[in-house]
């Protein structure tokens, strides 16, 4: 059965340190559902309050209709992914993942049928009788997930599940791990620290910051659209500088001598106050022509590159701003070169203040 | 070529006194013939005697345990097996409830299942004995009984079966201990996982907990299963002689006159066999399977449970009476100390502090104290400069083979203290006869390394761990100085881990003052207690005090009993709250 989740206003302190404080959030049926944050933020206590491993102190949880905020875990049908996966070392990959099954009083012919299907949705096969030890971190992430898929929980929880794997198969595993988990339609919460991650494979994210949700959305509109500092700057790399708003119609912000016109709509009230403004790196872009209608031209000079493979990453100097940019890997460019840059208006994001 | 050297020089310690000395028992083995070993006192498959009798004596109704004897060999591997069995149940059960719930009192029930560890020789055993062993009148817990259901009962356990209880209480601890540490080394998250995919209860100590508390469990049942064939204690007291450790015991009290047991070497090559083969099979066992956890990603502070209400009476109703049951020895001990009288009364009677005054009056007790401490802080010299160079050797030397080095300072764990006793004997008495390192001249020097290789492996642990702890970068950047091998470990490396040899120092002498294989046989060769120029230590004198038969002495054996504690507790307070080191009671 698939549930929709709903927290409301829940709290969880340990001693004087609030972990989570007063969260709502509406997990859609079905929804794969990220929440991001960095370390330290709540994440994981959210996700073991969901899972019955701690009771809040204020505030309810309800699976659909069902009131769940203090049911026991073993009451609850959810199925949880370990940051470290939680594999038994003393049981085989079989064993494992038969485990939720044989507790819920399954003939051993259901059981086998069950497992053999989840081998195969994980791609598994041909490991059930090896132990934990013997596998790779990848192929032990699956186990994890194998396992707590096979039950076919109203929920499905994971832990930050690739960040025990290196670069590159967390890289190849996030596009995987969407597909299985899309495939059984299930409820699911994912949590991870890596904005990337949880963009490319979340129907719908929840930001947290110190215990707080501070926005939730889907991951372009959290991109675009971020309504505070933190996240715009949590949300990918960018650049931050402070500046003063100008004028509002058209508006415009200085920064340091450079006029730059934005494309949203900022209070009147803001004119001649000092704000922060986040600029993302690939907002920036190279121009070689003149383009006239275009706004937003600089000229500055490049004075340090990077070759990251597939483009370069670039510092330039505008008077005594240093921005960091992105350039093709075909641009033939090299340290000291003068050139100019355009930052599209609707790319410029302004904030009041520093959350 | 430092680390050659201090490699060799321990190689030959060890070889010189534990290897050479045990291996005397093949020869002594052979010459007495191994065939005798088969002969119906030994092995016997047709058992005699009984395991209880119920009699009614009037309105009494009289329950005395005793239990049945199937030859020296086969009821030793007996007692052990019961002893480990119970025990494994018991500790676990303790274990279980201290590592995984909270409960009011939990903090008193955490230190009373300690205390049956701090040891007592003989006194322990003959308190059991009193309390519920066989007496014309009442023991104390018939008394007890027949008061609280007001019905005239008479329960006793005498022989076998009074050795097994004593065992089970003395030893269980030992089980609770490692058990309990596994548990805490165990990554909550794999239970965690269980209890999110439906676990509760007792399916999930059953599936999770207690496979994963597993190498815990092996290591203690073994010590328990070893320590049970080689305990004296309680087979004297309960005057249970057909078991294997009276029989090599009783090798020594015909030895002044030249009368040894002569079966004494083919009995302790059979103790050292099974020792070994139990502590080589758990070694295996424990390696099989990869229990090493497959990685230190979650939180690492188990989950404490709350207990329900049915739980709360179980640990009131149930582990509480059953530990404080198995404090009783200790308890009893103070009470048999500072009364003036206990014979054929249930409790105790009388106060006096007289018994604990004549520790220090009467000449040949307080003789013992002496030589106990001299012995000990003469072994542990010895400990410490063995231990470093050994532990820094093994933790720091990669070298093949290497490991046979930390395998021997590990072993006399395993090795029966009688087997060592014999060894000693035979070795120190054929090759130096007539020599100050004859222990029929003067036992002192071959105790001394005795209790040196005995209690080696405490202060080894100690100090291995200190080693560990500390990053090698900081030995390197001193060798990178130009600093020699020797320079470094002096200058660096010791003072970073004084606290781990002052520790472990300190654990070994209190396992040197309370030991009992060796001082009561080599010690027993040492002259009479009574006379003021006697070489025995303490555990002979206790010995020697509760077997005299008179009244006076058993209590003077119980003060030396409450001395014994004292110092034990002022160490494990000192290691734990002064140093903040952990106190290594017996664990692997
Ligand atoms: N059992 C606990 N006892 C005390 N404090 C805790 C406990 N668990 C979490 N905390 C605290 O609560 C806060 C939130 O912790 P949480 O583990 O939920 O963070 P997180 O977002 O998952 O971080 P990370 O990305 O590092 O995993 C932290 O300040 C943490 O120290
Ligand atoms: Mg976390």
């Amino acid at each position: 059965m698939v549930v929709d989740v709903r927290l409301e206003k829940v709290t969880k302190k340990f001693g004087k340190t609030i972990a989570v404080d007063s969260v709502d959030l509406y997990i859609k049926k079905g929804e794969l559902f990220g929440i991001i944050g960095p370390s330290g933020c709540g994440k994981t206590t959210t996700l073991r309050l969901i899972a019955g491993l701690e009771f809040p102190d204020e505030g309810r949880i309800f699976f659909g209709e069902k009131d769940v905020t203090f049911s026991k875990p073993y009451e609850r049908n959810t199925a949880m992914v370990f940051q470290n996966y939680a594999l038994w070392p003393h049981m085989t990959v079989y064993e494992n993942i038969a485990y939720g099954l044989r507790l819920r009083k399954l003939t051993e012919n259901e059981v086998r049928r069950r497992v053999k299907q989840v081998l195969e949705l994980t791609k598994l096969e041909g490991l059930e009788n090896r132990y934990p030890t013997q596998l790779s971190g990848g192929q032990q992430q699956r186990v994890a997930l194998a396992r707590a898929l096979v039950v076919e929980p109203e929920v499905l929880l994971l832990d930050e599940p690739l960040s025990n794997l290196d670069a590159k198969l967390r890289v190849e595993m996030r596009g995987e791990l969407r597909n299985i988990i899309k495939t059984t339609g299930i409820t699911a919460i994912y949590v991870t620290h890596d904005q990337e991650e949880a963009m490319s494979i979340c129907d719908r994210i929840a930001i947290m910051n110190k215990g707080r949700v501070i926005q939730v959305g889907d991951p372009k509109e959290l991109y675009f659209n971020p309504k505070s500092f933190f996240v715009a700057t949590f949300m990918g790399k960018s650049n931050v500088l402070k500046g003063m708003i100008k004028e509002t119609d058209p508006m415009f912000v200085e920064l340091d001598g450079l006029q730059l016109r934005l494309d949203r709509k900022i209070d009147d009230k803001l004119v001649g106050k000092p704000v922060y403004v986040v600029i993302r790196p690939e907002s920036i872009k190279i121009v070689r022509e003149n383009i006239d209608y275009a706004e937003n031209i600089i000229e500055g000079e490049v004075t340090s590159i990077s070759f990251l493979g597939s483009h370069y990453l670039l510092s330039i100097s505008i008077g005594s701003i240093v921005l960091q940019a992105y350039a093709e890997a075909s641009e033939r460019l090299s340290k000291g070169d003068e050139v100019k840059v355009r930052i599209d208006p609707k790319d410029i994001l302004v904030f009041e203040e520093q959350d | 070529m430092f680390f050659i050297s201090q490699a060799s020089a321990a190689f030959v310690y060890f070889t010189v006194f534990l290897i050479l000395p045990i291996s005397m028992i093949l020869v002594a083995a052979k010459e007495y013939g191994l065939s005798s070993l088969v002969q119906p006192h030994n092995i016997r498959l047709s058992p005699i005697g009984n395991l209880v009798t119920i009699t009614k004596v009037g309105e009494s109704l009289n329950i005395r345990f005793y239990g049945y004897s199937f030859g020296t060999i086969l009821n030793s591997l007996i007692i052990a097996s019961i002893v480990t069995l119970f025990s494994t149940i018991l500790g676990v059960l303790v274990a279980f409830v201290l590592a995984r719930y909270d409960f009011p009192l939990k903090s008193v029930l955490r230190i009373l299942a300690i205390i049956p560890l701090l040891m007592t020789p003989f006194v322990n055993a003959y308190v059991i004995k009193k309390l519920f062993g066989p007496t014309f009148g009442y023991n104390t817990i018939s008394w007890l009984l027949s008061t609280v259901i007001g019905h005239d009962v008479k329960l006793m356990f005498a022989g076998y079966s009074g050795v097994v209880l004593t065992q089970i209480i003395t030893f269980y601890p030992i089980v609770y201990l490692n058990v309990y540490s596994s548990m805490n080394n165990i990554d909550p998250s794999l239970e965690e996982q269980a209890e999110n995919l439906g676990a509760k209860g007792f399916r999930l100590f059953r599936t999770i907990t207690l496979p994963l508390s597993l190498p815990g469990v092996m290591a203690g049942a073994t010590l328990v299963f070893i320590f049970s064939i080689e305990d004296v204690a309680a087979p004297i007291i309960f005057g249970v002689r057909d078991v294997l450790a009276y029989q090599v015991y009783s090798y020594f009290q015909g030895v002044r006159v030249g009368l040894g047991n002569p079966e004494a070497a083919g009995l302790s090559l059979v103790m050292l066999v099974i020792a070994l083969a139990m502590f080589i099979a758990i070694r295996n066992y424990v390696n099989l399977r990869q229990y090493a956890m497959l990685s230190k990603g979650g939180r690492w502070k188990p989950r404490i449970r709350k207990l329900g209400l049915k739980g709360l009476v179980a640990i009131y109703l149930f582990v509480f009476p059953l530990v404080l049951f198995t404090v009783s020895p200790q308890i009893g001990v103070f009470m048999l100390a500072l009364s003036e009288r206990w014979a054929e009364t249930p409790l105790p009677q009388g106060f006096t502090l007289k018994h604990l005054m004549g520790l220090f009056q009467i000449r040949g007790v307080f003789k013992a104290i002496l030589n106990s401490v001299l012995y000990s802080l003469a072994a542990v010299a010895i400990i410490v400069v063995l231990a470093i160079s050994t532990s820094y050797v093994v933790s720091r030397y990669k070298l093949r083979g290497i490991s046979v080095l930390d395998y021997l300072s590990t072993a006399p764990l395993a090795i029966p203290g009688l087997v060592i006793a014999y060894g000693y004997f035979y070795f120190f008495h054929d090759a130096f006869l007539g020599t100050m390192l004859d222990p029929i001249v003067n036992p002192a020097l071959p105790i001394i390394i005795a209790y040196s290789i005995r209690r080696l492996p405490f202060a080894a642990r100690s100090i291995f761990a200190g080693l560990q702890q500390t990053h090698v970068s900081l030995e390197e950047a001193s060798l990178n100085l130009g600093a020699s091998r020797l320079r470094t470990l002096t200058k660096i490396v010791i003072p970073l881990i004084i606290l781990n040899i002052v520790s472990g120092a300190m654990i070994s002498f209190v396992y040197c003052v309370a030991e009992t294989s060796v001082s009561i046989t080599l010690g027993g060769l040492g002259g009479d207690i009574t006379s003021p120029t006697h070489k025995a230590p303490i555990s002979m004198a206790m010995l020697d005090l509760i077997t005299s038969g008179r009244v006076e002495s058993v209590h003077l054996a119980a003060a030396l009993g409450v001395f014994l504690i004292l110092v034990q507790i002022i160490v494990i307070v000192l290691i734990t709250l002064v140093f903040k080191q952990s106190y290594a009671f017996i664990g692997v």
